[in-house]
């Protein structure tokens, strides 16, 4: 019982975290949604039993993409936009 | 105009969400079971853990080949990068303005320096008998070469050098050694003996953590340096 719940909430938050990404107007609050997702497909991952995807996807789906993308914003946020100056 | 491409849109989803479930539902399915296969031959692979014996004996082929893309993408991300960085030329420590250089951040990093190695190490040889290996293993040294990098090092061991070069390509160069030396024996590509097989995936996958942690790193660190706008 407490696992089917757990696992909707999972399933829920996986739903909410990628609809917060796609559809944030901020960038940075997309990238730290973005990173959530990844760590709860991570859980996901457990859940499904296979730790071996799950180790993988913390480390290089939420992680290290999450590095680059929050390296991204601050190039962004440094460069002037040239149609918005 | 906007209708017709409405209807269009939603016939195509449709078609193919029939053609998707038509093609699950008569699937026929294969006359062996590979799970009962890997379980039988797990005893002749060398290691404990099923998917590690599935990545490196049994369908090692494949994770060669993966290994070979991943090396063509950092060498295609380094040869994009700035032909002038500041980090080669300079043997001292450089560290930029712009570089997030607060004292938590230097400390946390010069704390977590070990912990990540020994996690690192620790995922490693857990691959052969429970979950881990050499990606995860990897992905832990990248992640702690990226802290490096943003706490303003440029160098020490993450600095880009002719040894970062050597160790990125020492992974999938040690992997088709590996691979083909069986071939001097007569045996087939990557067919390694049983009674050595434990041994050389150990070995293999020892270069491939440090090999995939300095390309991991090498395409967070080939982009842009922190205070270089010119794009």
């Amino acid at each position: 019982m407490l696992t089917m719940l757990f696992d909707a909430l999972l399933g829920l938050g996986l739903v909410v975290a990628a609809l917060g990404a796609l559809w944030s107007r901020d960038l940075f609050r997309a990238v730290v949604l973005f990173i959530v997702f990844g760590l709860l497909v991570a859980l996901a991952w457990i859940r499904l039993q296979a730790p071996d995807v799950a180790l993988a996807e913390a480390a290089i789906g939420a992680g290290l993409t999450g590095a680059l993308l929050l390296d991204a914003i601050g190039h962004l946020r440094r460069t002037p936009h040239p149609e918005e100056s | 105009m906007n209708r017709a491409r409405a209807y269009a849109s939603v016939a195509l989803s449709v078609g193919m969400a029939v053609m998707l479930g038509s093609a699950v539902l008569t699937r026929e399915f294969p006359p062996f079971d590979l799970a009962v296969d890997l379980a039988e031959g797990i005893p002749r692979s060398g290691v404990a853990h099923p998917i590690t014996a599935v990545l490196l004996q049994f369908r090692s082929y494949d994770t060669l080949l993966e290994i070979a893309v991943l090396l063509v993408a950092v060498v295609v991300a380094l040869a994009l990068r700035d032909p002038t960085p500041a980090d080669e030329s300079s043997p001292e420590s450089v560290i930029l303005d712009s570089v997030i250089n607060t004292p938590v951040l230097t400390s946390l990093t010069m704390t977590l320096l070990p912990l990540m190695t020994m996690t690192a190490v620790y995922l490693l040889w857990a691959g052969a008998f429970q979950p881990g290996g050499a990606f995860q293993a990897g992905a832990v040294l990248a992640a702690l070469g990226v802290l490096w990098r943003v706490s303003g090092r440029r160098t020490g061991p993450f600095a880009a050098n002719r040894w970062s070069h050597v160790a990125l390509l020492a992974g999938f160069a040690g992997f088709l050694a590996a691979a083909t030396t069986t071939l001097l024996f007569g045996r087939p590509l990557l067919a390694w003996p049983s009674s050595y097989a434990g041994v050389i995936i150990v070995a293999i996958e020892t270069v491939l953590t440090v090999s995939i942690g300095i390309s991991l790193l090498g395409l967070f660190a080939s982009a842009p340096a922190p205070g270089d706008e010119r794009v």
